[in-house]
């Protein structure tokens, strides 16, 4: 018997006296402030002696209650990715923002990574390699998008090596097959399990009824920028619904970058040329019939670094990566009874990358490949009970074997190798939670899960939300919540030869957070909503020297809290027209050395404006976006960031054209994000701020058949 | 000595995991039966319930060409469903308080719409779609102002259309078609509303 199948033996005997002792009492004392509030609630007058003598809900009542105008202002929008089913935004439990597809045609989003900034307390980084997601004050350097879970149509995106999310132009999915992206904030492990940990980002795409033919895209853009894409989808008479996509996108880049930094004759005085180039492409189908629905995706990306990152050789032009992502999911929807349902997956994923970098010039020049494969197969499965038409149970479980996870680093020519590692492992995990409506405006929301991995051992993470509606247009939410993030396969075996050591001990991250949210629907179409929460980090993963031989090693070792407070205020007309303002004011602390974390924004302040320009025809769409100054890794202060965004889009013209013109960083501004532990870790790569991208057009025509 | 201590404490963590245990199945007992003890009727999603409460409202804000001031409470103001009903016994429920000028309010259901044609309003679920052009016609001859929730529902015979913008339940008024069978439409619910045109059986 190897190693993994005794692992696998004593699952799931294992959870030791203590950790069922913690979770118990976790368990038990919010059960008890839930009760107690329940208690106070009922002596309240509010609506409680009349919702005990009568049995008609209350919510009607309270809804029959309300005015002409004030019935125009119930926020009646429907969220899946915060407990797995479709439920009002306004009893999920957590803060959730929802992005439709409109927005994201009339604000000229090219990817999914600028959907995401504009989303209130989002903040996206960009090193010209990846984006990377922040949220609640954290946006790690080095983490690729590992503390957040990216979810398409039920399908977990994040892969078995890097815990990696794809957003950029690297991005699983053309963002125009993009229906609604769901972003819940705050830990969601507790019916996810790994990596949702300061968020989920759900993404719904496009049905094949959504767009009942083929649509063809073709699009030009500053930079040599080309980018074309066909969809086809239908539902047919016997039900049989198909979805087919694909696209291609071409770009030089921007001929030639300024980094400061590397200001000197030796290094080209600065300047990086022709060394931004990106190539994409991707496939995206699904065909469902009955109670079964096959889906399955691929992407591609090829992008050169200016960077320099990793002590490359400067203006070399052949730093690059290239990631490829692919799933097949077979999904079983059925309800079985009118209140029973039952949703299962079985899949396989694989994601691959390549790194070439340069070292060396002239004759000594040769390339550093650094690889990963990574393979594995899953299932899942879930059961939802509505009782009483009130109340919604949901157990599940998953399970996931990491058939390949395999990592690599050699030079090319003159062949070296210095990484050969070949990993297998699985994990799986239970959950359940309960939504009750213990009273008509009152609902608990409380679940759990428990996981274990063959890796660290095992898991158990509760959430509990307390949701009160008093009015329609009104709730207050009170939510407790633990998430982990599992140590992935690069954080616990990768291995360079006199520069990094393994850690296979390293232990899951762990954060507990408490946080208040009151959504609020105003009179004139208003929607104002405010969120404040504390977040504590237990055991955050950071790659530091080991005094002993001098390696990078990846350890536990920082603890951290965030605290912080987000506001949003949006409103509407019927002509078209909405407005959305935010901002978020935000203060991390790492509390040994009790310093802000690196990369950590203050303050961030959003502006989405959609405006109707002629009937309902032309729109012009602005997304102004403001980051605070950060510490960067070198301990220096980068400058704020001021994005602005513009676009303009029409229905379609005649029948069938769409066109759409969208200008990037239309103020052409050359502050820069934060630049990542690879770009200073020495006297060669020594970037603090990476500069964005400059101004870019871009004009896509889309014709409809 | 060495001995006895770690075994009782051992008793002692065992009786203290069952005390813990029998604590939380306790408190889960109480949250459920509290919860069974408020068991309600069926309640509809919330934009079906604000939805309901438009039905209401449409009725204090339109006039119908044969309403008889003086009868008093005796006939009531009757809401029909066409088909498909998205409501439930709730939509009882909630109207059993409700007044209209006066007149009680009734729900009444059925599957053709010549059954309803005696209704004030009639609401038609995003699930009818077979014979719907011809509904629509029965039903605007007859005086009654058709709801529906389907797309472009206003915009192709219908009197009004529930619609979603930003979340929010808003709905399309064909003053056309409505006026067209004796219906006067207040400016309170014009100026809410969004009006639009378009005539029976005429599709974009």
């Amino acid at each position: 018997m190897n190693r993994w199948s005794q692992t696998y033996a004593y699952f799931p005997y294992t959870v030791s006296r203590r950790s069922l002792l913690i979770a118990l009492w976790r368990l038990k004392t919010t059960a008890l402030a839930a009760l107690l509030l329940c208690g106070a609630l009922r002596l309240l007058p509010i609506q409680a002696a009349e919702s005990m003598a009568s049995v008609s809900p209350t919510i009607v009542s309270n809804v029959m209650d309300l005015s002409l105008d004030q019935l125009l202002d119930v926020n009646v929008d429907k969220v899946y990715g915060a407990s797995k089913y479709e439920q009002n935004v306004s009893q999920a439990p957590s803060s959730v923002s929802l992005v439709t597809r409109d927005e994201i045609q009339k604000q000229g989003y090219r990817t999914l990574a600028d959907v995401l900034r504009g989303v209130n307390g989002v903040y996206v980084s960009d090193d010209r390699n990846y984006s990377y997601i922040g949220m609640r004050g954290f946006n790690r350097p080095g983490d690729y998008n590992s503390r957040v879970l990216m979810v398409v149509n039920g399908h977990r995106i994040n892969d078995n090596i890097y815990g990696q999310a794809l957003v950029g132009t690297e991005g699983f999915l053309d963002v125009d097959m993009i229906e609604r992206v769901e972003v819940v904030r705050g830990p969601s492990s507790s019916i996810y399990g790994n990596n949702a940990f300061f968020g989920v980002v759900n993404v719904i795409t496009r049905r094949g009824r959504d767009l009942d033919g083929v649509e063809l895209s073709g699009a030009v853009g500053g930079n040599e920028t080309l980018k074309g894409s066909l969809a086809y989808g239908k539902q047919f008479e016997n039900g049989t619904e198909v979805l087919f996509s694909g696209s291609a996108y071409a770009s030089d880049g921007e001929r030639s970058i300024f980094f400061p930094e590397f200001n000197s004759p030796t290094e080209n005085n600065g300047v990086s040329e022709k060394s931004d180039g990106d190539k994409a492409y991707n496939f995206f189908g699904s065909v469902g019939y009955s109670d079964i629905t096959v889906s399955g995706g691929w992407s591609w990306r090829d992008k050169t670094i200016p960077t320099a990152s990793f002590e490359t050789e400067f203006n070399d032009g052949g730093e690059k990566t290239l990631d490829s992502r692919t799933y097949l999911d077979l999904k079983y929807d059925r309800e079985v009874t009118d209140t029973v349902k039952f949703v299962g997956h079985v899949a396989y994923d694989y994601s691959w990358y390549e790194g070439d970098y340069p070292y060396g010039v002239g004759l000594g020049r040769y390339i550093n490949k650094d690889e990963s494969l990574g393979e594995w197969a899953s299932a899942d499965w879930q059961v939802n009970w509505r009782v009483a038409d009130r109340h919604t149970l949901i157990v599940g479980g998953d399970y996931r074997e990491n058939l390949t996870v395999h990592q690599e680093n050699f030079d090319k020519d003159p062949f070296a190798e210095y990484l050969n590692d070949d990993r297998h492992g699985r994990e799986m995990g239970l959950f359940a939670q309960a939504e009750l409506s213990l009273l008509t405006n009152l609902v608990l929301n409380a679940g759990a899960r428990f996981d274990h991995y063959s890796t660290f051992g095992n898991t158990l993470n509760p959430r509990v939300g307390l949701i009160f509606t008093p009015f329609a247009a009104t709730a207050f939410k009170a939510l407790y919540g633990s998430a982990y993030r599992a140590p992935n396969a690069y954080e616990l075996y990768y291995n360079y030869t006199n520069q990094s050591k393994a850690n296979p001990d390293l232990k899951p991250e762990e954060i507990k957070t408490y946080e208040l949210v009151w959504e609020q629907g105003l009179p004139a179409n208003l929607r104002f909503s405010v969120a404040g929460y504390y977040y504590e980090i237990e055991n955050l993963t950071s790659q530091n020297i080991d005094p002993g031989d001098g390696l990078l090693v990846f350890e536990n070792a920082a603890k951290a809290n965030a605290r912080g407070v987000e506001f949003s205020l949006e409103g509407r007309r019927a002509s078209g027209f909405v407005a959305r303002l935010s901002c978020a004011f935000q203060k991390t602390e790492d509390e040994t050395t009790q310093a802000e974390m690196s990369n950590s924004p203050r303050q961030m302040a959003k502006l989405n404006l959609i405006a109707p320009l002629w009937e309902e025809k032309l729109f012009a769409g602005f997304d102004l976006q403001y980051y605070g100054a950060v510490d960067t890794v070198t301990l220096n202060r980068s400058d704020d960031i001021f994005n602005v965004n513009a676009t303009l889009t029409s229905r379609p013209i005649g029948k069938n054209l769409e066109i759409s013109v969208s200008v990037h960083n239309l103020f052409d501004s050359t502050d820069g994000f934060s630049a990542s532990t690879e770009h200073v870790n020495s006297a060669l790569s020594r970037l603090d701020t990476i500069p964005r991208a400059g101004r870019s057009f871009f004009l896509k025509l889309t014709y409809l058949f | 000595m060495n001995k006895t201590e770690p075994m009782r404490l051992r008793v002692t963590r065992k009786q203290c995991v069952l005390r813990w245990q029998m604590c939380l199945r306790g408190m889960l007992a109480a949250v459920f039966l509290l919860s069974a003890s408020l068991l309600a009727a069926d309640a509809p999603s919330l934009e079906h319930q604000v939805k309901v409460a438009f039905l209401i409202k449409f009725g204090l804000f339109v006039e119908w060409p044969q309403a008889k001031p003086d009868s008093g409470g005796e006939d009531p103001f009757v809401i029909g469903i066409l088909g498909n009903d998205p409501f439930g016994s709730s939509f009882d429920e909630a109207v059993k308080k409700e007044k209209v000028g006066g007149r009680s309010v009734v729900v009444k259901r059925a599957a053709t719409a010549e059954e309803l044609r005696e209704c004030q309003i009639v609401f038609i679920s995003a699930k009818e779609t077979e014979g719907l052009v011809a509904a629509l016609s029965q039903l605007s001859t007859n005086g009654v102002l058709t709801v529906g929730e389907s797309p472009g529902f206003a915009r192709n015979g219908g009197m009004v259309g529930f619609i979603k913008e930003g979340g929010k339940v808003r709905f399309e008024i064909n003053t056309a078609v409505a006026e067209k069978s004796g219906l006067k439409v207040s400016s309170k619910l014009l100026q809410v509303g969004k009006v639009v045109t378009g005539e029976s059986s005429k599709h974009e």
